[in-house]
């Protein structure tokens, strides 16, 4: 197949949001190859012609949503597992290092500064932080660290926010919550932090290697 | 045609039992497989192959081996060890599931 041709299905895919590398790879051969089994069994037909009795074979729109909500599946437990996995990475050394500087950390501003004030602080650092990796990561090639993006809101809001709107909410003069917990809480934010900031560049290395042949 | 719904629960052991004759094979390649030796009697989805294909590599049945053809990638699938093993599995209890289905046709 010509590389007009090739180009034509990407196009083709991209319309119906197909168009990261990692997910598209393997489409775009099925296309390929489907396409030039169709002009071969008959030869009338032109490409756009093939392509679209391809595409009625494949299943229309609604096989590519199919398509993309399993890829997502797929690719929500791989950056699950890395972000596992970068966690992990954090225990040995010198990586236990950060654990230490994220306890040390929540030590001092749960120590010094008043709950609402921690709660609001850590809330401007993780939107700040979702805006920065958003606008690096927007034109990101693989769909595996597009989907790390959308996910962000999840983790921060289950593992950082969600227990500190407990904290604040059981907090009151005269019974404040244990300074242990307020610790433990905010040091898991912090770690987070740092967790989240490495996870789409290691989503993207390990998608490159995958996919270092694809265009 | 067959009614599809029939493929529903068999389309994973069907690829793997494929995979076990023929070693490695593509997406494309599986469906095409399926239909002529079926003598087109089964007409699988396209859309539903990969999904498919893909969960069983999730469950570490099939292996998969990146190539580049004519100027594009192609995914091989192959078994894995876990794959050899279900295909067995999974290939006898689908034959015994038909005996079992042809006896209860046959008229009384």
């Amino acid at each position: 197949m010509e590389d007009p041709q090739i180009r034509a299905i990407r196009r083709y895919l991209a319309k119906y949001e197909i168009k990261h590398i990692d997910v598209r790879a393997e489409l775009l051969d099925h296309f390929a190859s489907a396409v030039t089994d169709i002009q071969k069994s008959q030869p009338n037909l032109s490409f756009k012609e093939a392509l679209m009795v391809a595409h009625r074979r494949f299943g229309g729109k609604k096989a590519f949503t199919k398509y993309l909500n399993t890829a997502k599946e797929k690719v929500n437990k791989k950056v699950a597992k890395t972000i596992g996995s970068i966690a992990l990475s954090f225990l040995g050394w010198p990586g236990v290092l950060v654990l230490l500087f994220a306890l040390v950390a929540a030590f001092v501003v749960v120590r010094f500064l008043p709950l609402e004030a921690v709660y609001f602080s850590l809330l401007l650092l993780f939107i700040g932080q979702a805006l920065y990796l958003y606008f690096e990561w927007k034109n990101t090639d693989y769909y595996l660290v597009k989907r790390s993006i959308s996910n962000y809101g999840w983790y921060v809001y289950f593992l950082v926010f969600l227990p500190l709107n407990n904290l604040l909410l059981f907090n009151s003069t005269n019974r404040p919550v244990s300074s242990t917990l307020a610790i433990g809480v905010v040091a898991i934010g912090v770690f987070l932090l740092v967790v989240i900031a490495k996870t789409p560049r290691k989503l993207s290395e390990k998608a490159a290697e995958q996919y270092d042949l694809a265009d | 045609m067959l009614n599809n719904s029939f493929l529903k629960g068999t389309l994973q052991t069907l690829i793997l039992r494929l995979l076990a004759d023929r070693g490695q094979m593509y997406g494309y390649q599986i469906i095409k497989e399926l239909k002529t030796n079926s003598d087109n009697l089964l007409h699988i989805k396209e859309a539903a192959l990969y999904p498919a294909l893909h969960k069983l590599e999730a469950h570490g049945f099939l292996a998969v081996e990146q190539r580049m053809i004519s100027g594009r990638l192609r995914k091989y699938y192959h078994l894995s060890e876990k794959g050899k093993t279900a295909a067995s599995e999974q290939g006898q209890q689908l034959s015994a599931f038909v005996k079992a289905v042809q006896q209860l046709l046959k008229p009384l």
